[in-house]
């Protein structure tokens, strides 16, 4: 079984996204200044990778980086916030990496085997949908940018250093 | 050099029909323009600068409504039509857009209700995207895009390839009248299947479950407090409040 990860590039991300994948272990692929690599750090992931762009460089230039860091673990499932470009651009490159769904809206995950079931708004919320995603290659999903935001109580003192600082210039 | 817009690839949740059990109709024949698709289309006008401006579209693209607002020609992939799965909509429209000779340059709508669709089509085509823009303009080699993150206007310079993600700032303001609707209807239009692409024929991805939410859903309107207001306000003449 692959690996589950998140994409930070917002504050607000982190604490929207550890709700979604609360007891799994998560690796999360952080674009952005130190200051959110470490407030991802602290957040209950147990492994941070670190992108730091160039001044005057859009965060997305590095989404084909970061997409082939997270491609390179095989991953199960990747997530996301739709609140920065930065985000649905590495998902973009990851779900095409994979051949993987990629679904919007997303509120609950749950566990089903072989199967993940996806679960969220669908018809611009006026519906709640379930989807049973089978596979084993990434499947991935983004939130409602109307999540609500992190709260102190959703972190864990965990604290591991950032393992990896990608370096990779922007490649696309 | 060609310019490709897409069109008519994305669902607005007002063309759902939403039965009583939860369950969801979606229009199998023509889908209404989403509401950035007018100025997607807008701005790839602009960039093409007189040159060829291919619209790409699925099965249920109206070809008329492009060929109205400037594209020379209309390609559409006429057994696909857009899910609920971005990835797979994208794929299609990829190897619709690799069909284009000299394709660098891909513009579509910046879809609320599919973020994934304009970033999931750079990365089956392998190209770099600025998402969320509100103009793009030819400079030099590459194209110079502004947009309004977070507050702050940005100017990007990207360099071709590249697929622009376009949000409208408002509704079309002057739509094309009867006579250039007539008229679009003589442009020629490339109608393909799944097959001629060596797309794999993929089911569309279902919900095994729906239901109505237990409660009804909050909408955020943020952004620029004037754009914001007439957000709010088209909302309440959509709902029947005003």
């Amino acid at each position: 079984m692959g690996e589950d990860w998140l994409v930070v590039t917002d504050s607000q991300d982190v604490g929207a996204l550890s709700r979604l994948l609360p007891d799994a272990p998560v690796t999360a692929m952080v674009i952005g200044d130190r200051a959110l690599a470490e407030s991802a750090a602290v957040a209950g992931v147990a492994v941070v990778h670190w992108i730091e762009p160039d001044e005057g460089v859009p965060a997305e230039a590095y989404a084909g980086a970061a997409a082939a860091s997270i491609l390179a673990s095989s991953p199960r499932l990747v997530a996301a916030t739709a609140l920065g470009p930065a985000s649905r651009a590495v998902l973009g490159a990851v779900a095409a990496g994979c051949g993987a769904t990629l679904l919007s809206g997303v509120t609950a995950v749950r566990d089903a085997g072989d199967r993940v079931e996806v679960t969220g708004g669908a018809a611009g919320g006026d519906v709640v949908a379930t989807y049973a995603v089978p596979g084993r290659c990434a499947r991935w999903w983004s939130l409602p940018t109307t999540y609500p935001p992190p709260t102190p109580q959703s972190w864990s003192p965990l604290w591991r250093p950032p393992t990896a600082r990608c370096a990779s210039p922007p490649g696309g | 050099m060609t310019t490709v817009v897409a069109f008519n690839v994305a669902r607005e949740p007002a063309a759902a029909r939403i039965l009583a059990d939860g369950s969801v109709i979606w229009p199998s024949r023509k889908l209404p323009p989403a509401e950035d698709d007018h100025a997607a289309l807008s701005a790839a006008v602009v960039l093409a600068d007189g040159g060829e401006l291919v619209g790409v579209t699925l099965g249920q693209g109206d070809p008329v409504w492009a060929a109205a607002r400037g594209a020379t020609r209309v390609l559409r992939v006429s057994d696909v039509v857009v899910g609920d799965d971005d990835s797979a909509t994208a794929t299609a429209l990829a190897a619709a857009v690799a069909e284009v000779d000299g394709a660098d340059l891909v513009m579509l709508g910046d879809s609320e209700h599919h973020p994934g669709l304009a970033p999931a089509l750079a990365g089956h085509l392998g190209w770099p995207c600025v998402l969320a823009a509100a103009a793009a303009a030819r400079a030099g080699e590459g194209v110079e895009v502004t947009r309004r993150i977070g507050g702050v206007e940005e100017t990007i310079s990207a360099r071709l390839p590249v697929v622009i993600a376009i949000v409208a700032e408002g509704e079309e303001t002057s739509p094309p009248g009867m006579k250039t609707m007539l008229a679009a209807r003589r442009l020629p239009v490339l109608d393909l299947v799944a097959t001629d692409l060596a797309l794999e024929p993929v089911p569309p991805l279902e919900p095994v479950q729906t239901r109505p939410p237990s409660s009804a859903a909050a909408r955020l309107f943020d952004g620029d407090p004037q754009q914001a207001v007439g957000e709010l306000i088209k909302a309440l003449r959509s709902e029947g409040v005003l």
